[in-house]
């Protein structure tokens, strides 16, 4: 299994840097004939009449499109289980391979000079990038459209890439980057080529919080890579970033929650999807409709319609939302001390597939800890491998992204 | 009675609220994309010449003009909402506190922007036809302050006219809640009534249906009903309503923007209460500066004729509109230009043709421009103020007519008009007629002395 669920060959339309690349997306990204599903039932049958932006942006600059990858559905996982896919971790098959961008991750490690176009909403590229071993980028919100992307959360979603050097993924980034006049949050600015950076100078931080509990394997791994970065003279700075380890993951989730809440409301099998007997009342139509949802997305579902009913709103959605505020405003400080914060991309190794089943969903969701913070802020962040199975996270300040993968050349 | 209304005007755009579709009048589900129908991956942008036109809107019915354009989703289950949310304003409105007068202050609660869902159509199947879906519209919440139905009719005339000075079409709906004194104000909803004719007749028999209600001793309660047009009635639609939880979030697709400021300090055309205000105060009657004011091309083209305004404004009333509403058209549509009626007038007012001529000239110029002067040279309309020959004239008739002669002199007043009619016809309408009448008089006066 390379991680693809459907396959084409797409060839592009002009030359460019991507010229002899294969490239694939993450199911969620809109290919204009390909099938859609982000993994779901609900989507069975959807065949986009578009193309997202990124995929024309591939295109025209050499890529050839291999297919759509497999994920979580909608996003809603944290390990590639979430669907009915048995996917595998390609280092070790007894392990998961993270997600919810767990296809992009396995095809960027399997497939020879590729390029994986993944999604990240509160971590789900550089979490399946980092158990696979794999690079992967995720950009500042708005750097990359969203036009195309079937939605989990569109405050925090943002498409990525994966891929097996760090020179293609800071290139492959560099191509699906710009502003997009169809997507109202994407950001105008000019281009930047992210593969041409500088040797990285300045001083990197250690937040405290995120490295307090981590497995012997994964401490073992950054302890290393310090030691490399101190050995080429880089110096490293103790920081705390206490508000975002304590409320990064509830903010996230009642933010992305809400939103999802009203995202998934479109699946009503009303134009495209799974469809039922058109005899029923409209209500119970839906309802029926709606049972092809999975069990986590069904709890999404009902836990964001929740979060902001009348009488809640305030307590959990307005709330999420001033507390996103200060967590932005941590990070804003601490890139006043630093240049960049780097700390292990998952506490733990990839679990074993067997060991899953038993995990409760809120044990899942804390495996977001060190991801859910640079989501919610939106920043730019880059995950290099230095271990087996195990990542180091580079998080730079908005639109920094030249200088994240500059700390990543370091490694 | 206490009536509060949700009015939506549907704005006049080319292109949808939030995609590039056409508005135009169309086959169903052919102005139709990726955006209002709702598919998966499609993002909204937003169409800055509805803003414009909504902010447009708001500082001409005095509202607050708020800094930041705030879109949220409003969360509901039915198949006209391609997304089932529909992306409109909550938290913070376009604009706030406006007022329109109309026989007192009627406070107006808020303005927002808001798309319009798909359209459905039931016959023996339930279609739905996205054209609609996605068209942009302007939501204005009254209080309620309106306090008959009468205060109604003017106040949606008022706002029409608004409406009409901007360019807006007036195609509006609304939802009207009407309660009674008599029943202690509880409150009954309407939905969805269109055009400003049907608002005022719901008010109405809504109102007189809790009345008799009230005299039966039954109990109103909170309650929607719908508008049957066809058999102009309201029906039940739902009793003991709660209120609905509609989840609202900010949309995360629409970032928040600030309204440009050049849609803030655009200058608003002069609208009808000024303008009225305006022609008063050169003398003319209130209400014929009302009835030419109500029609913003009307008021253009009587605002470009040079001359009294007095007599202007009396032509334009008695005149124009008589001759547009009897051909059932705008003036844009009939073929009334500056020039054509401008001479028309002046040759009124400087006494060359009498009224008849000028009247008859504007019927036949508002289905066919032609040259005023010329026409009335060549049919030779102008007047005849030679009294010499309206003399020559009048003794004529007198002498040719000697029965009515006579029966005038035995009291009967009949044959002065029969003598009248008959010195007109031989001046073929263009003597004046008050010189006849007078010449006429002075004759058989003499007659009578004799």
């Amino acid at each position: 299994m390379n991680g693809i669920v459907t396959s084409s060959n797409m060839k592009p339309i002009a030359k460019g840097v991507l010229s002899g690349v294969t490239v694939s997306f993450k199911d969620c990204i809109c290919v204009k004939g390909l099938p859609a599903q982000s993994s779901s039932k609900i989507l069975k049958g959807y065949i986009p009449s578009f193309n997202a932006t990124c995929v024309e942006k591939i295109l025209s600059q050499g890529g050839t499109i291999i297919g759509k990858t497999a994920q979580d559905e909608f996003g809603f996982g944290s390990f590639g289980i979430n669907n009915s896919y048995d996917l595998k971790n390609p280092v070790d098959p007894t392990r998961v391979p993270g997600g919810s961008s767990s296809g992009s991750a396995i095809a960027a490690k399997t497939i020879k000079n590729h390029l994986a176009i993944a999604e990240s909403t509160g971590g789900s590229i550089v979490n399946p990038a980092a158990f696979c071993q794999v690079f992967g980028a995720c950009p500042t919100y708005g750097r990359v459209s969203r036009y195309g992307l079937i939605d989990y959360a569109n405050s925090l979603d943002k498409i990525g890439v994966m891929a097996n050097t760090l020179e293609l993924t800071a290139k492959g980034l560099t191509v699906i980057s710009g502003n997009c006049s169809k997507d109202s949050t994407s950001v105008d600015l000019p281009a930047e080529d992210f593969s041409k950076f500088e040797t990285f100078k300045g001083i990197l931080g250690v937040p405290k919080e995120y490295v307090e509990n981590l497995s012997p394997e994964v401490k073992q791994a950054f302890q290393l890579a310090i030691e490399k970065l101190k050995s080429k003279g880089i110096q490293i700075k103790n920081i705390s970033l206490a508000l975002n380890a304590k409320y990064s993951i509830p903010s996230y989730y009642v933010i992305a929650l809400s939103e999802t809440s009203t995202n998934l409301a479109k699946y009503s099998g009303l134009r495209y999807g799974p469809q039922s007997d058109f005899k029923l009342h409209y209500n119970d139509y839906f309802t029926k409709v709606r049972q092809n949802f999975g069990v986590e997305a069904k709890r999404r579902v009902i836990l964001g319609t929740f979060t902001r009913m009348a009488g809640y709103r305030s307590a959990y959605y307005i709330k999420a939302l001033k507390v996103r505020t200060l967590l932005i405003e941590e990070y804003k400080k601490a890139f006043k001390q630093v240049s960049a914060i780097i700390h292990p991309t998952m506490p733990i190794l990839p679990p074993k597939i067997k060991d899953t089943k038993n995990l409760s969903p809120i044990e899942i969701y804390n495996m977001d800890l060190l991801t859910a913070g640079v989501n919610l802020a939106g920043l730019p962040h880059l995950t290099v491998p230095i271990g087996e199975m195990v990542g180091m996270l580079i998080t730079t300040n908005h639109f920094e992204e030249r200088k994240m993968f500059s700390v990543g050349g370091l490694l | 009675m206490k009536v509060g209304l949700e009015i939506h005007v549907t704005l006049n755009t080319k292109s949808k609220l939030f995609c590039t579709c056409s508005t135009t009048n169309a086959l169903p589900n052919t102005n139709v994309c990726e955006v209002c129908l709702g598919f998966p991956g499609s993002k909204p942008t937003v169409n800055k010449e509805a803003v414009r036109q909504c902010t447009l809107l708001a500082r001409a019915l005095n509202f607050t003009v708020k800094n930041n354009l705030v879109f949220s989703r409003k969360s509901y289950f039915y198949p006209d909402l391609s997304k089932n949310y529909q992306i409109t304003q909550f938290e913070e409105p376009l604009g706030v506190n406006g007022s329109i007068i109309a026989d007192g202050n009627i406070r107006l609660k808020r303005i927002h922007l808001e798309e319009d869902p798909a359209q459905i159509i039931r016959n023996n199947k339930t279609l739905i036809d996205y054209n609609r879906s996605g068209m942009p519209l302007a939501e204005i919440v009254t209080e309620p302050d309106i306090k008959s139905a009468e205060q109604a009719r003017l106040f949606m005339n008022k706002l029409s006219r608004i409406l009409k000075y901007l360019n807006i079409t007036d195609n509006v709906k609304a939802d009207v809640n009407v309660s009674i004194k008599e029943s202690g104000y509880s409150r009954c909803e309407i939905k969805n009534v269109t055009g400003f004719k049907d608002i005022e007749r719901a008010i109405i028999s809504e109102a007189k249906r809790q009345k008799k209600a009230v005299e039966n001793n039954e109990k109103i309660q909170n309650a929607t009903y719908g508008w049957d047009p066809l058999k102009q009635k309201t029906y039940v639609m739902r009793l003991k309503e709660s209120e609905a939880d509609y989840g609202y979030i900010y949309d995360p697709d629409l970032p928040i923007i600030k309204i440009p400021t050049q849609f803030l300090k655009e200058k608003l055309p002069e609208l009808s209460d000024e303008k009225i205000a305006r022609y008063t105060k050169q003398g003319v009657p209130l209400s014929d500066a009302d009835i030419i004011a109500q029609d913003k091309d009307i008021a253009e083209l009587f605002e470009q004729i040079n001359l009294d305004p007095v007599f202007k404004a009396k032509w334009f009333r008695r005149e124009i509109l008589r001759v547009l509403n009897y051909n059932n058209q705008t003036i844009l549509q009939s073929k009334f230009t500056k020039e054509n009626v401008s001479k028309v007038l002046n040759l009124v007012y400087e006494n060359k043709i009498n009224e008849a001529v000028g009247k008859k000239l504007l019927e036949k110029l508002v289905v066919e421009d032609f040259d005023v002067e010329k026409h009335v040279k060549e049919h030779d309309l102008l007047k005849i103020d030679d009294s010499d020959l309206i003399k020559k004239v009048t003794a004529e008739v007198l002498k040719n007519n000697n029965s009515a002669v006579n029966d005038y002199l035995s009291g009967e007043q009949k044959a002065l008009n029969f003598l009248f009619g008959l010195v007109m016809r031989q001046t073929k309408g263009k003597a004046d007629p008050g010189i006849i009448r007078e010449n006429l008089q002075a004759e058989l006066d003499k007659l009578k002395s004799k």
